[in-house]
């Protein structure tokens, strides 16, 4: 497998496509310059995409009860087992939770083996906890859970709005065409909101840093100051919208005046009706809303008042102005598609619509169909806690770590008589809990559809051959269903067979009155599959060639073909802060890192943006907190706690800290962030509200801070101290800290395996330690241990662990290159350019974020960086101003 | 008429003073200097080397004959005083011959210290002082006699590494726990010592001579040890320190102590004599290293020019062991028990650091292995520059200090 082959990438929902180049020694991913949604480009995450394809750490054969096992055996348990249940306890005694890492054709017949044929609905998907909320919206005001526009009218928009979304660092290919469309365009506007003053403010004209939550509020009074004002479309509203009085009506009732709505929200009056002129003064306004919006007990509420002030004011799917939901997962859209929530039937049809019932049945010959909604991802393990679910199948995703209240959740695990996960890694927090492990083809040895955030369906193809033992879900899912009984249903001999059946579903007695059809694509070859180009859904024979933007035509997908308004009612989170807990968490991504990290931290280029988990926090709570950055600090909330290294970050409203969902067991003690989130979900969506939860927030004391690093990645830690792990090329890090005293010696005999002689380092006054262990002459082990921060640059350490670079002994106790080395932070990570260097450059001259990236090369690849390349533009600017004043 | 100088000794101190003289702009003085050696002026420092032939003897010349005559002093080499008439201010020579001085500096140096044992008079019984001792040990070397080194320190190091070098079979006597005990502590010393084994010196701790025994012929046959044991060997080297030659001056009536007692400007209790380097001594301190040395040459041309500079004092003087291959570093108190310690031990490559800190100052320092570093350590001992801000990085020497930690 020589030539390049052309895929779509692992990560986010904007979908990018990716060519894979095999190279001298692995895999180089480049942006597809013919796919829509990139157009060449690709973020930082998606260019290291061949560093984590390696073959290590993989889940390569199955288990049972502990056991490797052949796929017969594994199966026939798995079939066994879930079967058993069914008949012991009845349908609703089995769960699926599956995942937007799944592609369409596994997540197809994952449903259908739930709903159409075990005959329960309990299959929810991770997507409840990204997306389930704009679909309620969409479905709610719209008909159907369709996205309206696509992604060129955020280019194409006079006035962009960003709500609830850091989309320079969670969605950047995005963020780049949106940054390129603006130097075409520099009349175009764009406003961010949001409570953190993110990288993705960097572009924006106007930051509107409200209180958390409050976004309702704020589109709630967007939406009576326009219909006050007279800045709405009444033509469209008549001819195309029911139900315009109660929104309006409900609205006008609480609306008093802009300063009592940016009261409610935090900010300066002046600032948001600013805002509320530009938008009623933009026809072409397109509104870009997220997590922010989506993860909120009153999300449906919010995401349907972003979506009422655009059809209020006839602005959806029209080329620059439209509402637009992005998506976190790269299919999280495609298991939308064929049903995978627990409330959802398939191919966008529903689970109480006794025609929908009907079709589905007649179209997969079963008469066992499910006929009323299953439980939500929360209520599925509240299921699973108290005992009614006595089986469930976890498909590639990691809920111990991203559901709320996590601990609880591996709680009910432990005690879940079947726990099957299918992984493509070998140590997750869940699979850990497993009864029965069954090793998931990865992404690149997989071959299926994926569907972004503008319904664009692409191929993921395989590169890879199949290692160990390892078979694509789709593969697993039909085999356990044979074995289950079902093996005429389920008859598929590839993915193209799945494939083609769900298209097929999708024009399936449609006609017109579902959003979801293509199918044109029910009748293509098993080539025709192979060589599928993107294409955007609705794709039928009304309308070949896929469709771009939906309901300009004021056509919706309701019984009435019109919109129907929601009277709505804007609420603040459902727990504010208190004496108790008086600062609010918003959990997000970063940069460079992917949900749970078990693909992007194996990239020790992803690790060196942001290293290791934190709670960032205003430098003035920090300093009322009697904390400094670097030092611990323990986080409460009502159900969990963490324990977490301290940033600080000033774009933060003081009382407000942010922290990264993203670290886990598998790469720290106590960062599971998700445990500290109670289970307050939105009622119509069931999505939880992971954007604002009250904590309390403490310095830990620590008597010790150490660092360790080896090439062994199972050196064994000192009992009882916070651990961090940072994997990388040649070594593994880890950050210690302790509470209780420790000393040299005893970490010499914890570690007498790992060498055979040691260098060591004292100051026993300053408390200050290290060690190298040697083994056969050759350095095995560094730690270094003091009362305060200890640095290292552990990828040079790790060179000269290797042997690939020469070192004193006296550098090696040092960690770091002496003379001349720059541990300065790593901005771009393409081109491992740090802080210094562009430093350097800037104050020479370079006062672009071309003119950097040319004598630096800094953001010339991915460009993921710029926003901080911008940052530090402005920063050097405003101290050369300071110095000149 | 300008005044008459006489210096008694041509060591590495006389010649120092010399040129500082002959660098000052101030009053010139009628030059006498008395040699007890043939050589002129010559860098003893280098005579390990010259042992071990790593270089030549006129590469060690430092103030040949022409360059005194070119400057109007009179060089006698070859002889000795013997006497100072203090009253006529008068020095009388070996030969008779006396010097009338204004002024009078000492600067006899010291000899190899002598245990009081038996068999010090045999044939095959050395010291390592002088050029000529030089010759006689390479003598030695040449008829593969065992050779022991009596006294585990610099001077005894570097003869036994000479001897080595040079291929001869040899044996250090130390009667200390560690070598270089004055200079390194025990971790340094191992590392140090298993170097030399490997370079195949053979090396006894904890051992005292007892006395030195001869064959039928009058020549040495071996070492007896105080423990009883018994060594065979074909010579020796004594090299059991230093004492000053200060009889010249007791036997004047001048205060000596260890040696010729003199202040900080290097003055004796005659008005008009001076004495400085290793024969004198300040305020109970000797010296026997060339630094110091040089500093008081500098101190003495300003005091005999007329001026009166900042007085010598005792500082941290950094040693080095002259030994192709070793770099060993030790400077100020390395055992002051109330100083805390920063250590650095590489076993694997050799390397050892031990810095000793009071105060928040360093006052003590130990390198073994990598000296790369010791400039900058004695630098931060003499310029008493407080350590706080980089006591983290402080063993890593100054890249790591000056960076940011």
């Amino acid at each position: 497998m020589n030539s390049p082959v052309s895929t779509t990438c692992a990560y986010c929902g904007v979908g990018c496509g990716v060519t894979m180049q095999r190279t001298a020694t692995g895999w180089q991913a480049y942006g597809e310059p013919d796919h829509p949604a990139n157009g060449g480009r690709l973020c930082v995450k998606g260019s290291a995409l061949g560093e984590t394809v390696a073959v290590k750490e993989r889940l390569l054969t199955p288990q049972v009860d502990g056991q490797d096992c052949s796929w017969d055996t594994a199966i026939t348990t798995v079939a066994e087992r879930f079967s058993q249940a069914v008949r012991d306890h009845g349908p609703e005694a089995v769960a699926f939770y599956v995942s937007g890492q799944l592609l369409t054709e596994d997540y197809y017949v994952a449903n259908k083996l739930m709903k159409g044929f075990i005959g329960g609905a309990n299959i929810d998907t991770n997507s409840r906890l990204c997306m389930s909320t704009a679909v309620a919206a969409h479905k709610a005001v719209l008909g159907s859970d369709t996205v309206a526009g696509c992604y060129e009218d955020l280019e194409l928009a006079d006035l962009l709005v960003i709500t609830g979304s850091n989309m320079a660092w969670t969605h950047p290919v995005v963020y780049q065409r949106i940054a390129a469309a603006r130097q075409q365009r520099p009349d175009m506007k764009v406003v961010v909101i949001d409570p953190r003053r993110t990288a993705t403010c960097e572009l924006a004209d106007v930051h509107l840093p409200i209180e958390p939550g409050s976004d309702g509020f704020l589109f709630d009074g967007l939406f009576a100051w326009l219909v006050n004002h007279r800045f709405i479309d009444t033509d469209f509203i008549q001819a195309h919208c029911d139900h315009f009085e109660e929104a309006r009506d409900a609205a006008l009732s609480r609306y008093t005046s802009v300063e009592a709505v940016a009261r409610q929200c935090g900010i300066d009056s002046t600032l948001l009706e600013n805002f509320f002129r530009l938008f009623a003064s933009n026809a072409r306004t397109t509104t870009v809303f997220s997590q922010g919006i989506n993860q909120s007990s009153s999300g449906v509420d919010k995401a349907t008042a972003i979506l009422q002030c655009h059809l209020a004011t006839g602005r959806i799917g029209k080329p620059g102005a439209t509402p637009f939901s992005i998506t976190g997962q790269p299919n999280a859209m495609g298991g939308r598609e064929v049903g995978g929530l627990a409330n959802q039937l398939a191919a966008h049809m529903e689970l109480d619509d006794a025609s929908h019932h009907a079709l589905v049945s007649q179209f997969w010959g079963t008469d066992k169909l499910a006929s009323s909604p299953g439980m939500k991802a929360t209520d599925l393990f509240e299921a699973v806690a108290d005992g009614r679910i006595k089986a469930i199948w976890i498909m590639a995703t990691n809920p111990v770590v991203s559901l709320p209240d996590a601990d609880r959740v591996r709680n009910a695990l432990k005690k879940c008589p079947t726990v099957v996960v299918s992984d493509c890694v070998a140590a997750t927090d869940t699979l850990a809990l497993a009864d029965i492990r069954l090793p998931a083809a990865a992404w690149g040895e997989k071959d299926g559809t994926v569907t972004n955030s503008e319904r664009c369906i692409s191929r993921q193809r395989a590169f890879l051959a199949l290692p160990g033992e390892a078979r694509p879900d789709w593969w697993i899912i039909t085999q356990v269903a044979a074995a289950m009984g079902f093996a005429d249903a389920f008859d598929y001999r590839s993915a193209a067979d799945v494939f083609r059946e769900h298209a097929a579903l999708s024009g399936y007695g449609n006609n017109g009155s579902r959003d979801f059809d293509i199918s044109a694509l029910a009748t293509i070859n098993d080539e025709q599959y192979d060589s599928m180009v993107p294409v955007q859904w609705p794709y039928s024979t009304s309308r070949a060639g896929g469709t771009v933007r939906l309901f300009a035509d004021g056509h919706f997908f309701t019984p009435s073909g019109k919109a129907r308004f929601q009277a709505t009612s804007p609420q603040m989170p459902a727990s504010p802060a208190s004496a108790a807990f008086p600062y609010v968490m918003i959990t997000g991504r970063v940069r460079d890192q992917w949900h749970t990290m078990t693909r992007t931290g194996r990239s020790s280029r992803l690790l060196e943006h942001l290293d290791e988990p934190f709670v960032a926090v205003h430098p003035e709570d920090l300093l009322a907190l009697g904390l400094r950055e670097g030092q611990l600090a323990r986080l409460i909330s009502t159900v969990g706690s963490a324990l977490l290294p301290v940033r600080a970050d000033s774009g933060l409203r003081r009382g407000t800290v942010f922290t990264p969902i993203h670290w886990n067991d598998q790469f720290a003690s106590s960062a599971r962030v998700d445990a500290l989130v109670p289970v307050i979900t939105d009622p119509s969506s069931g999505q939880p509200e992971y954007k604002q939860v009250p904590v309390s927030l403490e310095q830990a004391p620590m008597r010790w801070r150490a660092r360790l690093v080896s090439p062994d990645s199972d050196i064994p830690l000192p009992e009882n101290s916070w651990w961090c792990r940072i994997p990388g090329d040649h070594v593994t890090q880890w950050r210690l800290a302790g509470e209780t005293p420790l000393d040299a010696a005893q970490l010499r005999s914890l570690w007498q395996h790992y060498a055979d002689q040691w260098q060591v380092l004292t100051d026993d006054r300053n408390q200050h330690h290290r060690l190298v262990g040697y083994r056969d002459g050759v350095p095995a082990l560094w730690f270094a241990m003091a009362t305060d921060a200890v640095n290292v640059d552990a990828h040079w350490l790790g060179r000269v662990m290797s042997g690939k670079e020469p070192a004193s002994a006296v550098a090696l106790c040092h960690g770091r290159p002496l003379a001349g080395g720059d541990t300065s932070a790593l901005v771009c990570s393409c081109h491992r350019v740090r802080e210094n260097t562009l430093r350097k450059a800037i104050a020479a001259g370079a006062d672009s974020v071309e003119k950097a990236g040319q004598q630096t090369r800094a953001g010339t690849n991915c460009g993921s960086c710029i926003p901080e390349i911008r940052a530090l533009l402005k920063q050097q600017a405003l101290e050369g101003e300071d110095a000149s004043a | 008429m300008s005044e008459r100088l006489v210096i008694i000794g041509n060591g590495m101190a006389a010649t120092r003073l010399l040129s500082e003289l002959d660098a000052c702009e101030g009053k010139r003085f009628r030059i006498t200097v008395v040699g007890e050696e043939d050589q002129p002026g010559y860098n003893r420092v280098l005579l390990s080397r010259l042992l071990s032939k790593e270089i030549q003897a006129t590469e060690l010349v430092t103030h040949g004959h022409h360059w005194y005559t070119s400057r109007g002093i009179t060089l006698r080499t070859g002889t000795r005083a013997t006497s100072i008439d203090r009253d006529n201010r008068q020095v009388r020579l070996e030969n008779g011959e006396a010097l009338h001085y204004d002024r009078l500096v000492l600067a006899t140096g010291a000899r190899p210290f002598l245990p009081p044992v038996e068999g010090l008079s045999l044939a095959g019984v050395m010291t390592f002082r002088h050029m000529q001792d030089c010759t006689d040990i390479q003598s030695r070397i040449e008829h593969d006699a065992h050779i022991a080194v009596i006294g585990g320190g610099l001077l005894g190091l570097e003869a036994a590494h000479g001897i080595n070098r040079l291929g001869g079979r040899v044996t250090v006597i130390h009667n200390a726990d560690w070598l270089l005990n004055r200079q390194l502590d025990a971790p340094a010393a191992e590392l140090l010592q298993a170097s030399l084994e490997a370079r195949g010196i053979t090396v006894k701790l904890g051992v005292r001579l007892s006395r030195i025994t001869s064959d039928k012929d009058g020549a040495v046959s071996g070492i007896a040890l105080e423990d009883g044991a018994q060594i065979d060997c074909d010579a020796i080297v004594l090299a059991t320190g230093i004492q000053p030659n200060h009889e010249l001056a007791s036997q004047s009536g001048l205060t000596v102590k260890r040696g010729i007692c003199v202040d900080g400007w290097l003055r004796s209790c005659d008005p008009n004599i001076y004495a400085f380097g290793e024969c004198a001594e300040v305020d109970g301190h000797c010296i026997g290293l060339v630094e110091p040395a040089w500093q008081q040459a500098a101190v003495l041309a300003q005091v005999l020019q007329g001026h009166l500079p900042e007085p010598w004092q005792p500082m941290p003087v950094p040693t080095q062991l002259k030994v192709s291959g070793e770099e060993v570093f030790s400077a100020g108190n390395i055992t002051d028990a109330r100083a805390e310690s920063l250590t650095f031990h590489d076993p694997v490559a050799g390397q050892y650091r031990h810095l000793l800190v009071r105060n928040q100052l360093l006052v003590g320092a130990v390198l073994y292995g990598d000296t790369e570093d010791s400039g900058f350590y004695y630098d931060l001992m003499r310029r008493s520059v407080s350590i706080k801000p980089m006591r983290k990085q402080l063993l890593f020497g100054p890249a790591a200090c000056e960076a940011t930690p």
